[in-house]
């Protein structure tokens, strides 16, 4: 099998400071790593590797600083990497991204078997170059992936997924490749490499690629690029508090209103005999009013 | 053994000690290692970071004030004897700090050590990040190499030059460092809070680029012997406690207690009023002085910077950053000598001793040998700046009633806590310590 997958190297979220008042990045603070979701993408198809056989090939797309994101894949066992780059990439939003990748990856003879990619950036996560380069592939794809299994039915290789999705819930998944899987960075622990590897990818030669000069590539006209209209810290939600009833004495209104009104949803359990419950039950209702 | 996994020398430690170094080293075309157990360097060190005599860089990188991420240059340092009400300061500026290579600057160390290390890469030194060092490599009684923590971890070169930091595990494995006593050892906690500019130039009275040094004993860390400092960086406040471990055992008090204390202080509060804290961090620093310092060389190894505890904490001099610049050179012009004899032996590397001696670094720990034990008086610590605040009071405070002369004011004052002949004795102290 032949994997490919996509990295990219994105701030250290330990390293982020936002002003709360104006709401801009410090960005002098800034510290570059691989993004941790696209390191559990590479984690997960060096296993895959190790599993099926096949060669991994990591590329991303940035600056020479993004090299670092490469060596760190070499060393942790990519077969091959490359550096997609061209100076006016760095107006690009994530389609024009997304198509780029596309472009470099239908440039070789065929299409690898599997493509991963990590779910979202720690920057802007807007988790877009994934499912977008699997509809520029015309591939089918699974996002959110937190579990990842392989076996072989009929001699084919077939992935057991599991997705995250909202509140909680997973969703169970049977697929075939070929097929492209956005992955969440609970997935797995990306091994440490060993020094010589360490030391042979610090020394590496990494090859670079002008998305430019590549067959089919045009960049995504405006009205399909995502905008950025604004960027601000989030409020804290705010809190709902029911409207305390007017009948009641201002104490008890206070109360309610400073509690958020969860004396209202107060249980009791009463045990003993029917006669006994009974009279219990009268007496509460008496207690609050009701009869 | 494989080629790559071989190099003229190794430095351990990319912070001021090792990158000097390995910068040094990788010029005069040496294949140089440079392992750093940060992802980064400059991510695991804590430093109030004022870099002294920064002009030590010159001689590798000319004009360097021009592109080191520098935050202020200091024109104003101040000492403070803080009372549990009252201050006594004095306040030092002049424009003569204020022209390039600077007398001091405050910077920001993972900014300051990933520059100083970026230096020694472009000179051609191989900088392995997030790689820690267990031990050292030995034939017989000479070092040959590095063991690092990863798989097939084995580094081997000549020389190694252990630049590993505060309490440095190399240089004890190597039996070069003995234990330390918790009277030696100091605990520096440290905030890094966030002001805009505007601010600290209006608070702190400076202008542009201009800087403030400023330290504190006394009250600043309540009953625990040690002092605190507060720097100026361009946007940010470094400020933070420093406390004798031995005395901050003895007197169970949380270093982060005495940080906060420091903060609610009535003459210091006004100063980081408002400032948000955007980092918090703790390190051990060796402020035995002269005493702590091991011995430096053995067959195969150097030991530079903390690691080999060259800090100068004297009281009214706090420096570590330019010591351990400097050792690095020196470690680095001793290994080239080392590889043109091609004698890598204790006796091949003497040349290390010899030019500390003659550089400040070991004469200044020498002349100044006697200010730890001054330093940690609990007199000075715990007395006498209150006293000093309180003798203030007496000559400022008027009420409409008769003075005396200045004299018999302050002494006065004085002889009430301490008598006479503890007060010249500890006089004589100061002196033989500081003046003479």
């Amino acid at each position: 099998m032949r994997f490919a997958v996509c990295l990219k190297q994105a701030p250290d979220s330990s390293s982020v400071y936002v002003d709360p008042i104006s709401g801009e990045v410090d960005t002098e603070r800034f510290v570059q790593t691989l993004n941790a979701a696209d390191a559990c993408a590479l984690e997960a198809a060096l296993r895959l590797k190790e599993q099926l056989g096949g060669s991994v090939f990591a590329l991303t797309l940035g600056p020479d600083e993004s090299e670092e994101a490469l060596r760190v894949a070499l060393a942790m066992g990519a077969d091959t990497v490359e550096r997609i780059w061209h100076p006016s990439a760095v107006n690009w939003g994530p389609m024009t991204i997304a198509a780029a990748l596309a472009a470099r990856l239908r440039a070789d003879s065929a299409l690898p078997d599997l493509i991963f990619c990590g779910e979202q950036s720690s920057d802007w996560a807007s988790g877009t170059v994934g499912p977008a380069l699997a509809v520029y592939l015309g591939l089918p794809q699974i996002t959110g992936v937190i579990g990842l299994k392989a076996g072989q039915e009929a001699g084919r290789p077939v992935l057991q997924v599991t997705r995250r999705l909202e509140r909680g819930y997973r969703e169970r998944l049977l697929a075939e490749p070929p097929l492209l899987l956005t992955v969440h960075e609970t997935l797995n622990e990306p091994r440490y490499p060993s020094l010589p590897a360490h030391l042979a990818a610090l020394q590496a030669r990494i090859a670079v690629c002008d998305p430019l000069s590549l067959p089919g590539f045009a960049a995504v006209q405006e009205a399909e690029e995502t905008t950025v209209v604004e960027v601000r810290t989030p409020r804290p939600r705010p809190h709902r508090i029911p409207i305390p009833d007017s009948q009641l004495s201002p104490f008890e209104r206070i109360g309610e209103i400073i509690t958020g009104g969860t004396a209202r949803r107060q249980a009791r359990l009463v045990e003993g005999s029917p006669e006994e419950l009974a009279r219990e039950l009268v007496r509460f209702l008496k207690e609050r009013g009701f009869v | 053994m494989h080629a790559q996994q071989q190099f003229d020398v190794i430095v351990v430690g990319a912070g001021p000690a090792g990158s000097s170094a390995a910068l040094r080293l990788a010029r005069a075309g040496l294949r140089v290692a440079l392992i750093e157990r940060g992802e980064y360097p400059g991510a695991k060190n804590v430093s109030g970071a004022v870099f002294y005599a920064p002009g030590l860089l010159a001689e590798l990188l000319p004009s360097f004030w021009e592109d080191a991420p520098f935050e202020r240059y200091i024109t104003r340092r101040v000492l403070t004897f803080l009372g549990k009400d009252a201050a006594l300061s004095l306040d030092f500026r002049t424009r003569h700090f204020a022209t390039p290579p600077y007398n001091g600057v405050t910077l920001l160390r993972p900014k300051f050590d990933r520059w100083l290390a970026s230096k020694a890469v472009e000179a051609g030194a191989l900088l392995i990040t997030s790689t820690v060092v267990d031990d050292l490599l030995y034939e017989g009684e000479r070092v040959i190499g590095v063991q690092c923590r990863r798989e097939a971890g084995a580094l081997y070169a000549p020389v190694v030059i252990a630049a590993d930091g505060a309490n440095s595990f190399l240089a004890k494995k190597a039996g070069l460092q003995r234990e330390f006593s918790p009277e030696e050892m100091s605990l520096g906690v440290k905030e890094v809070l966030r002001l805009s500019a505007r601010t600290i130039e209006e608070r702190f009275n400076l202008t542009g680029d201009e800087g403030m040094a400023s330290e504190y004993v006394g009250e600043a860390t309540g009953p625990v012997k040690g002092g605190a400092f507060l720097y100026t960086n361009r946007e940010t406040l470094s400020l933070g406690i420093i406390v004798q471990i031995a005395s901050l055992a003895r007197q169970r008090v949380k270093p982060y207690e005495l940080l906060d204390r420091f903060k609610q202080h009535p003459s210091v509060a006004p100063l980081v009023r408002d400032g948000v804290t955007l980092e918090y961090s703790a390190h051990m620093i060796p402020e035995g002085g002269w005493q702590l310092v091991p011995r430096l060389v053995r067959s195969g190894l150097l030991v530079a910077g903390d690691a080999a505890a060259l800090v100068f904490a004297t009281g009214i001099f706090l420096e570590g950053m330019n010591f351990a610049v400097a050792s690095g050179l020196a470690a680095a012009e001793t290994v080239l000598e080392a590889h043109q004899k091609g004698d890598f032996s204790a006796t091949g590397l003497a040349g290390y001793q010899k030019r500390l001696e003659q550089s400040f670094v070991l004469q200044d720990l020498r002349r100044f040998r006697l200010t730890p034990a001054f330093v940690n008086n609990e007199r000075l610590q715990n007395l006498y700046p209150e006293l000093f605040c309180e003798a203030a009071e007496q000559v400022f405070r008027s009420e409409g009633k008769p003075r005396k002369k200045l004299g018999p004011t302050i002494l006065t004052t004085l002889r009430r806590k301490v008598s006479l002949w503890t007060l010249l004795r500890d006089g004589w102290q100061a002196g033989r310590a500081l003046f003479f």
